[in-house]
């Protein structure tokens, strides 16, 4: 990059987070390092299907408000949106009239869609009225006062990593300075039975790169980033905890549900990823790879990033998000930012849940930790249905590459 | 409930009928997967219907082996006893 | 702050119960007729048959786009080819339908082929394989401005050399029908169908294909009413900043208090020229307002005037896409768009 764009650089600098760890990004990061959550059992009615955990938000993190919206009820999902919003312009230090000039990037797939679940499981009690699934941005836009461009994106379990592109294009482009970036997912009997029926979820819980994984399992959340121009941030005297330095989207075009077994398109998005952010591989001091602890999925990441970072591999520290929090599903690219964000700010990497790890994953997993982050930048992944593969990378802020 | 075992001829019929093929496209041993390019989730679904027509259930890791008419034929014979 | 990128429309396909041209895309809504959309003559060949009836409209209307714009579709490296696609309700019927199966017989009895549906994305997903796409395949799904937004974010991919030709446009069902029966207010006709403009940069070369017109769009949020006015007189001014104003305005609009501050605030913006209200379809759905950009890019004289689409949702959200067709007599040549830095490196991946 030439000094003339250096101005419209992203960084990050605020970061808001409610997850099965409690609210706040604080007691997130200290439970990642005393090794994050332990499943529960769903509480739904109805949940006839075999794996009936999830990575839960506690009720007490949950938020009463805000109720509705325009008309609409609001389930957790996006309640739990504006928390993180909150949280994150506060953290920015983005306050009062500044609100306005924010624009939303908002991931969700299922959204709101577990207020029609909760009165179709409740039988004749109301028949479920018409909302939006994807509320959640408008929710958040109209808790902070925004009146910049709220869009809302889908893109099942890699939407974060695709709102995350959306929003450094708005700020590299110049048509924005400051766009709060984030996504949420919650608890579906859906989105639970649809990956029971595929045989992707695993009853016991979530582990990544373990020899007896079985599925995924899913966490409910919210996480919210605050996302500007280098030149914004500096003007107004805000830390940034990192440069969101590269963003890359590419597409297996291939099978509905199961990863291209080559990687060729995964592999394609981490190069370019790299690229963007102006990183050689071996410049990437930590790995937060997509991870859902499907048999398939992680024996085929475990080989892309071996073709990105060749021998290198073996000494690369992987953190493995999902064995802490669960699959947050839309929510898990901006979980992995956020984490990432906070690696590269604190330089530590928190060591992974014990596992028994496949050989043929053969990754890294400190068990130990947590460690140094020894070299600049950190890279994450997300992949999904429809052979949707994003990755990104962070750097400390300021170019310290 | 339990009905006599398809006929390979029955099998390939219902294959024909259900991924639009014709009997010369679809020979016995053909691969859905890597011959015909039928992805595993069709393939999945065309055994939950055939699971249904015969009043059998499948283990999980059976899916796995039903690759082609020959293989799906083999499995649903040794199930229900070849007639 | 810079303006919104443009870009270039080459192709044009559009499905609608009443519609199977892009020039009768600004027709009336129809409730269905039974059979309106036959697959076999839609999309001649095998695997249809087990989609979801959105999907089937969705592939229909870009294999229709595609033929439109030829051989600088499919001449283009599949890493360089995209879609964006706006929806608010495809899937929805499905989604209830396993939830009682889930319900009534568990989830073992949901079917293996439409469980992937469950997700909303999957509807545009299904595009990449059919059409080779592999550089990004993106739904967006802000009620009712969903199909506006994924013209602005192909705009900026493109901008941004994230892919060199897009597929970009909207899909919709219906709601659930016991979403449909549970509303006090009529649901039909609800938005059904299919709408894609085949996309590439502004400034790319012109590779022998039909140029149908030019887009832009910008958008912004209203957190209430009271707001509109101020907030669409500054993004009308940054839509319109460095060209001529639109010579006419289409208005999708619900009857929501958004949506009459919205009407309430267009004339001042209409500089004499015509306004047109479209209700939008009730029931949600963001295929009505791409509609009428397909069919201002597609109309045959007089109707193809340089023409702003505007689109409000109840919660807030407010896009407007400004359409220069190819044609407009009032057109004058459009600047470049600037790339920035690393809009340039990106652009000049190989």
């Amino acid at each position: 990059m030439t000094s003339g764009s250096d101005g419209r650089r992203p960084v990050l600098t605020g970061l808001g987070a409610v997850s099965c760890l409690g609210a706040g990004v604080g007691p997130y990061w200290n439970a990642l390092l005393a090794g994050g959550a332990a499943p529960r059992e769903v509480d739904l009615p109805h949940l006839n299907m075999r794996a009936t955990r999830m990575y839960r938000v506690p009720g007490a993190a949950v938020p009463e408000h805000p109720r509705r919206h325009a008309g609409v009820p609001l389930g957790a999902v996006p309640r739990m949106a504006v928390a993180a919003a909150l949280e994150a312009l506060d953290d920015a230090g983005i306050a009062g009239p500044d609100r306005a000039d924010v624009a939303v990037v908002m991931g969700s797939e299922m959204g709101n869609a577990s207020v029609q679940e909760e009165r179709r499981g409740a039988g004749g009690a109301g028949r479920p009225r018409w909302t939006p699934l994807a509320v959640a941005g408008a929710a958040v836009g109209t808790a902070i006062g925004s009146r910049r461009g709220n869009i809302g994106v889908g893109n099942a379990c890699s939407a974060g990593g695709y709102a995350l592109g959306i929003a450094s294009d708005l700020i590299r482009s110049g048509e924005a300075s400051v766009v709060l970036v984030g996504a949420a997912d919650g608890v579906t009997r859906v989105g639970m039975g649809g990956f029971d029926r595929l045989g992707a979820a695993d009853p016991q819980r979530c582990r990544p790169f373990a020899r007896d994984r079985a599925g995924t399992m899913f966490g409910d959340g919210a996480a919210m980033v605050v996302l500007e121009s280098t030149t914004h941030a500096r003007r107004r005297g805000a830390r940034a905890y990192a440069e969101l330095a590269g963003v890359a989207w590419s597409c297996d075009a291939r099978h509905p549900t199961a990863p291209d077994p080559d990687a060729a398109q995964l592999v394609r998005a981490m190069r370019e990823a790299l690229a963007d952010a102006g990183l050689r591989p071996d410049q990437v001091g930590c790995v937060l790879p997509h991870a859902t602890g499907t048999a398939l999925n992680d024996a085929v990441e475990s080989r892309a990033l071996r073709q990105v970072f060749g021998p290198g591999t073996d000494r690369l520290p992987l953190f493995a998000l999902k064995a802490m929090i669960g699959h947050t599903s839309a929510a898990a690219g901006i979980f992995a930012c956020l984490t990432a964000a906070l690696v590269v700010s604190r330089a530590r990497i928190p060591a992974n849940a014990p596992l028994e790890q496949d050989p043929d994953c053969a990754v890294w997993l400190p068990l130990e930790g947590p460690l140094r982050l020894e070299r600049p930048a950190v890279l994450a992944n997300t992949c999904a249905f429809g052979g949707n593969n994003s990755s990104f990378a962070l750097t400390g802020p300021g170019g310290t590459t | 409930m339990t009905k006599p075992a398809p006929t390979r001829e029955e099998l390939r019929d219902f294959f024909v009928e259900e991924l639009e093929l014709t009997d010369e496209l679809l020979p016995y041993d053909a691969e859905f997967a890597v011959d015909l390019g039928i992805d595993s989730l069709t393939t999945m679904e065309l055994v939950v219907q055939l699971e249904k027509r015969y009043g059998v259930r499948l283990a999980e890791a059976e899916f796995a082996e039903l690759t082609s008419v020959n293989a799906v034929h083999a499995v649903l014979s040794a199930r229900l006893g070849t007639a | 702050m810079s303006g919104p990128a443009r870009m270039r429309v080459t192709g044009l396909g559009m499905i609608a119960p009443g519609v199977d041209r892009p020039d009768r895309a600004l027709g009336p809504r129809p409730v269905p007729a039974p059979g309106w959309f036959r697959v076999a003559d839609a999309l001649p060949g095998r695997g249809y048959r087990r989609l979801p009836a959105g999907c089937l409209y969705l592939l229909a209307a870009a294999r229709a786009a595609a033929i439109d714009t030829g051989a600088s579709f499919t001449g283009t490296p599949a890493d360089r080819r995209a879609a964006m696609v706006g929806t608010n309700n495809a899937g929805a019927a499905l989604i209830e339908e396993f939830d009682r199966t889930i319900i009534d017989l568990g989830a073992a009895e949901l079917s293996p082929a439409h469980v992937p549906y469950m997700a909303m994305s999957m509807f545009a997903a299904r595009l990449a394989p059919e059409h080779r796409l592999r550089g990004f395949d993106l739904t967006t799904n802000s009620p009712a401005v969903a199909g506006l937004d994924a013209l602005q974010s192909a705009a900026r991919a493109l901008a941004a050399g994230r892919a060199s030709v897009v597929l970009a446009g909207a899909v919709e069902e219906p709601p659930s029908p016991a979403q449909r029966s549970s509303t006090p207010t009529a649901f039909a006709p609800a938005d059904i169908g299919a709408a894609i403009l085949v996309c590439e940069p502004e400034d790319a070369p012109v590779d022998g294909a039909t140029v149908h017109g030019y887009c832009a769009t910008h958008s912004a949020f209203v957190p209430g009413p009271d707001h509109v006015r101020t907030v669409l007189a500054a993004l009308w001014r940054e839509l319109v900043h460095d060209g001529p104003p639109p010579r006419h305005i289409d208005a999708v609009l619900d009857d929501s208090a958004i949506g009459a501050a919205v009407a309430a605030g267009l004339p001042e913006h209409a500089r004499g020229g015509g306004i047109t209200a479209v209700p939008a379809a009730s029931g949600g759905g963001c295929l009505t307002p791409v509609r009428r950009v397909v069919g201002r890019l597609a109309a045959p004289d007089g109707r193809g005037e340089r023409t702003a689409v505007v689109a409000a949702s109840a919660h807030g959200h407010l896009s407007v896409t400004l359409v220069t067709p190819a044609g407009d007599p009032g057109r004058r040549p459009l600047p470049v768009h600037t790339p920035t830095t690393s809009t340039t490196t990106k652009g000049h991946r190989p």
